[in-house]
């Protein structure tokens, strides 16, 4: 079949099953704008590409598809840098596709030209320059492969303006496909991890977000069930066990809860399973699970002793290690004892909002978010608000919680919602904001208006950036440099002047009816709450300190260091 | 001290992509060679650095373009080049 190189773009993406990607225009992306009308392809505009990529990626960590984001070359590309850096962090499936100057004028400094490729090493699992047509069938199948494949990661093929306009015979079967040949343990080594567990007295598992990568959310909590081994989480592994499930502990690390890190501290065997050990979560590293033996399982090899030494490693795509480890072990493990030692720590020692009087606490908008949002997909930015959502909320699937967990980019989460409610248009979307946060990428509330995706918006605003001040506030004498944002604009004006409905509230009392009026909009709708400026997020490690040295405290706590 | 050897296809930026790799997990080369034979480069390296070699080793497999690659440990590769 003969088309262009920009026709073959598209095509091999419907080949691909590709239906829906997030992109901008611009001069050397031109020739694929004017092929993308006369193809299947849902194209979704948003006001600025770093917009598009972080779409792409809430797109892609709800559904656990691949997204796909497109932008001219030069600025358009360096302005997608965030967002792919952010799916490469927290390892999400993305196509990104960029318009490059002419081939004949790729070095010479020309208008819009940037060496896109020598920017994306750092950021890709793998990049592409293309200058001939001929090459697009076979890197296009080949990059949407390997963006899935093993652990993923975003793939970025940039592509001269020339290659998309020459023609070229599409082949019929264009597959040479990057061939899936994922590693499976050794039975004798899952006799000996089964040997491991059942000679622990205190087994933990601490489960990231590999789980869900992985499609493995079936297998792990059938483990979860036959094993009773308790439980806590990463940022990106909650939701990992479900709600309300008995022995889990939930968030560990900086801001995890006591619970979660006094269990990691106790246990005497820690199984993790598609968690990276990140500074955030182990706090100090020697410390973190210092008296326990350590089974790793996790599809990328380069994970293992990266950080900590591990007793046994597990190389393996997680859903057949797990089943094939549930299968070998007995039918109930001696833990009974440690089993209410969690329990009890959960329930002594687990989050807790304080109910808001007159003025209102930020953890008890998400503790009463929590009860009228069962089932929905919750993004949210990076800070304070973004510790009390992943404190606060419950989460039935790790696919409805979406944050910015590796690279904590600020400005994720509106995109992120616009990307989760373009794939599930019937699902209820919840993007919280912080007031510092959603300044980043506000442009997009005009994506929100333009396809009237149905996103309930709440804003937290103290009118601080507050994790900075809070840092700020305990760690350098309380010297407030350039994070306070007493200048912000009322957001609830902003929201109308973009078509969207919108409330803001100050007082705690006008609090459930206002969510009970967002949650019932049945278009776009945003509510701006003022919060109380003091609040803070607890309990807190200090950065560097192991993970059982948290500081809790009351709203104007200071710490000297 | 450590040797590596290296085979790698020759597309555009593999061997950025390869020396960022070295540089970001905090080897500094003191040694290379590069030798371009059927579109594929055998990269030869004598490297210094904190981490273990296998661990950079894992690292660089990762790389698409990574074909083979190993430590030695023993001899030194330029006398091993010429006995291959």
């Amino acid at each position: 079949m003969e088309m262009t190189g920009a026709q073959a773009i598209l095509h091999a993406m419907e080949i691909a099953g590709i239906s829906q990607v997030f992109g901008y225009p611009g001069g050397c992306i031109m020739p694929l704008y004017d092929a993308l009308p006369d193809s299947s392809i849902q194209h979704y505009l948003c006001r600025h590409e770093q917009g598009c990529a972080l779409a792409a990626d809430g797109y892609a960590r709800a559904s656990g598809e691949i997204g796909v984001a497109i932008a001219t070359s030069g600025p358009g590309a360096t302005n997608l840098i965030t967002g792919v850096a952010n799916a490469a962090m927290d390892s999400i499936p993305m196509l990104v596709i960029t318009g490059q100057v002419p081939s004949d004028l790729i070095g010479t400094d020309a208008f819009q030209e940037i060496d896109v490729l020598g920017l994306t090493f750092g950021l890709t699992k793998h990049s592409y320059l293309v200058t001939n047509a001929e090459d697009i069938p076979r890197i296009m199948t080949q990059a949407i492969a390997l963006a899935k494949e093993g652990r993923p990661g975003p793939v970025w093929i940039d592509i001269s303006k020339d290659a998309m306009l020459n023609r070229i015979e599409f082949p019929i079967c264009p597959v040479e496909d990057v061939r899936l040949n994922l590693p499976v343990p050794s039975p004798r080594s899952l006799e000996r991890a089964v040997q491991l567990i059942m000679q622990s007295k205190r087994p933990l598992i601490y489960s990231g977000g590999g789980v869900s990568i992985a499609g493995a959310l079936t297998e792990y909590r059938l483990f979860r069930k036959i094993t009773g081994i308790p439980s806590v989480e990463t940022l990106n592994g909650l939701g990992n066990a479900g709600l309300s499930s008995a022995g889990n502990l939930g968030l560990v690390g900086m801001h995890g809860s006591r619970a979660a890190n006094t269990a990691v501290d106790e246990c005497d065997l820690l199984i993790a399973l598609g968690a990276r050990f990140d500074d955030r979560a182990t706090g100090e590293l020697t410390s973190f699970a210092a008296n326990a033996l350590i089974i790793q399982l996790d599809i990328d090899p380069s994970e293992h002793n990266k950080l900590k030494t591990v007793d046994m490693f597990l190389l393996g795509n997680l859903s057949e290690s797990l089943s094939m480890l549930a299968i070998k072990m007995p039918d109930t493990l001696p833990i009974l004892k440690w089993q209410e030692r969690c329990l009890h720590l959960h329930l002594e020692l687990g989050f807790k909002a304080k109910t808001s009087h007159g003025s209102i606490n930020g953890p008890d908008v998400l503790d009463r978010l929590d009860r009228c949002s069962t089932g929905a997909i919750v993004s949210c930015d990076v800070g304070q608000h973004q510790m009390w959502v992943a404190q606060q909320l419950e989460f039935e699937r790790p696919q409805n919680h979406l944050s910015s967990g590796g690279l904590g980019a600020m400005g994720y989460g509106l995109p992120a919602a616009i990307g989760a409610q373009v794939r599930f248009g019937d699902k209820a979307v919840i993007c919280v904001c912080g007031d510092g946060s959603f300044m980043m990428n506000i442009q997009e509330l005009a994506t929100v208006k333009r396809y009237a995706l149905p996103v309930k918006i709440i804003v937290l605003d103290n009118a601080h950036l507050g994790l900075v001040r809070q840092q700020q506030n305990l760690f350098y004498q309380q010297r407030y440099s350039e994070s306070d944002l007493d200048d912000n604009p009322s957001f609830a004006e902003l929201a109308q002047a973009f078509g969207i409905a919108s409330r803001e509230i100050i007082e705690a009392t006008k609090l459930d009816d206002s969510l009970d009026w967002l949650m019932a909009q049945s278009g776009p709708a945003l509510l701006h709450i003022h919060i109380e400026r003091e609040s803070r997020v607890w309990p807190m490690v200090p950065p560097g300190s192991p993970n059982t040295q948290m500081l809790e405290g009351t709203s104007n706590a200071q710490i000297n260091m | 001290m450590h040797k590596l050897i290296c085979e790698m296809s020759a597309a555009p930026g593999a061997l950025e992509r390869f020396l960022r790799i070295v540089r970001v997990k905090g080897f500094t080369i003191d040694c290379m060679e590069v030798v371009l034979e059927n579109a594929k480069f055998e990269i030869k390296l004598q490297l210094r650095g904190k981490q273990t070699a296998s661990q950079l080793v894992v690292q660089l497999r990762k790389l698409q373009d990574v074909s083979c690659i190993s430590v030695m440990t023993k001899g030194d590769w330029r006398t091993v080049r010429q006995g291959t």
